[in-house]
């Protein structure tokens, strides 16, 4: 069964999904393992950069 | 006639080669309930709802929603302060919720959709399940 990270419209991956099929959608990027560590991250090319926190308003 | 009756019930057994069918011989149909009872598919996800963001939707594959079960596996967020003031002057803190409750939902054929009450500056990730019957 395919894995997937779920990027939004800035590429940060704000979903990991382990479907039953085949998914060919252009958010959707096809990976290797079940990685969770890929949340918050962003897909540049073909490589995920970290992304700093952002500073909590109060 | 005894022929006649053993032939009628060998149709009616059928070959442990029938193909599956909901309407041949016992074979035939034991072949189909198998192939056709209990779990179909199992997907499953992370889905991460930013510091803002009060809800957030993953894809998955196609899913029969009459047959399908969402199961919620659990949240995990950090605590969140808030600060109240007179003034300029700092009297407390206080604990804020409400960022980690958290609902899942089978919203179409394709859509898992997660929601929250308040974002309170605070991530939170949400797991989850979609079980499909045949």
């Amino acid at each position: 069964m395919p894995y997937y990270a779920q990027i939004d419209e800035n590429g940060i991956c704000f979903a990991v999904t382990q479907t039953a099929g085949q998914i060919d959608q252009a958010d959707m990027i096809e990976i290797e393992t079940f990685d969770e560590g890929l949340l918050g991250m962003k897909r540049v090319g073909d490589t995920w950069e970290t992304v700093p926190e952002p500073e909590p308003s109060e | 006639m005894m022929e006649a009756l053993l032939s009628f019930f060998l149709r009616q057994v059928g070959l442990r080669t029938d193909a599956a069918s909901a309407t041949g011989s016992a074979h035939a149909k034991l072949a189909y309930i198998a192939a056709n009872t209990g779990i179909k598919s199992i997907q499953r996800g992370v889905i991460n709802l930013g510091t803002s963001a009060t809800s957030a939707t993953a894809t998955i594959t196609s899913v029969n929603t009459s047959k399908a079960m969402v199961n919620f596996l659990g949240a995990s967020s950090a605590g969140a302060l808030g600060e109240f003031y007179e003034g300029s002057n700092l009297k407390g803190r206080y604990s804020k919720n409400g960022h980690h409750f958290v609902r899942v939902a089978l919203t179409n054929a394709t859509t898992v959709t997660v929601t929250r009450a308040n974002a309170n500056d605070t991530t939170a990730v949400v797991s989850y399940e979609v079980i499909e019957f045949y």
